[in-house]
């Protein structure tokens, strides 16, 4: 399937590695298809491209990889909206945001991305009992 | 928009399956149990607001972002953390 992307043009994106969400990412309803987008395989970090929207992209991590000692605890509600039956079929991210141009980054740990790997299908999770916030430091300069 | 007036166990039914029913009264707060499809996500609205406002920030990536750099900012914070360790 070919999209067209304000930042990496027209890109040719395999349709099983599509990701929706359903109900949309708060802020931006109209966009529910993103294709995770690599630099290098096995990196922490993605490029997160809306399918929909040409201009919508995020920075997304994985927290396991880049959080000491990060656990998350998933509202039972939502693991069943996502039908996801065991850990080993879940996948989670958290979006990045630079701050001041990129001087300084945080990480959204109030409301992870929850994907279900078997289903393509995920939500934006606002956590109830996180000791984390939504502007978690990830790395700061000076 | 539509103003009603309820008593503690009292309910709402909004459309054909969400439902919301009022628990408890104290002082100033007011204690909701709320019933609605799992497909229907339910926030307090302060936090729905910040999670779309973070989502707006983190959308207005720079146009020449490398990931790359991110990670070597990454590792440099994580390299003086560990220093700070061993001292």
């Amino acid at each position: 399937m070919v999209i067209q992307t304000l930042r990496f043009g027209e890109i040719d994106v395999p349709e099983e590695q599509i990701i929706e969400f359903p109900i949309g990412i708060p802020g931006f309803s109209e966009g529910k298809k993103f294709i995770p987008i690599q630099y290098r395989e096995g990196s922490p970090l993605l490029f997160l491209q809306s399918v929909d929207l040409p201009e919508l992209t995020f920075i997304i991590g994985d927290p396991f990889m880049l959080i000491a000692n990060y656990t998350v605890e998933i509202p039972p509600d939502d693991l069943e909206a996502l039908q996801i039956k065991s850990p080993e079929e879940v996948a989670i991210y958290m979006i990045l945001t630079l701050r001041e141009g990129g001087k300084h980054i945080t990480a959204n740990l109030l409301a992870p991305l929850v994907i279900n790997t078997r289903t393509q299908k995920g939500r934006q999770v606002i956590l109830h009992n996180t000791p984390y916030n939504s502007k978690y430091v990830l790395t700061s300069q000076g | 928009m539509l103003v009603l007036t309820r008593k503690i166990g009292q309910s709402l039914i909004i459309g054909d399956d969400v439902e919301v029913t009022i628990v408890e009264i104290r002082g100033e707060q007011v204690r909701l149990s709320i019933k609605a499809p799992l497909e229907i996500p339910i926030h307090r609205k302060e936090v729905y607001e910040l999670i779309q406002q973070e989502n707006q920030e983190a959308a207005l990536l720079p146009s020449e972002v490398r990931l790359e750099n991110i990670m070597e900012l990454w590792q440099g914070k994580n390299s003086q953390e560990d220093e700070k360790d061993r001292k």
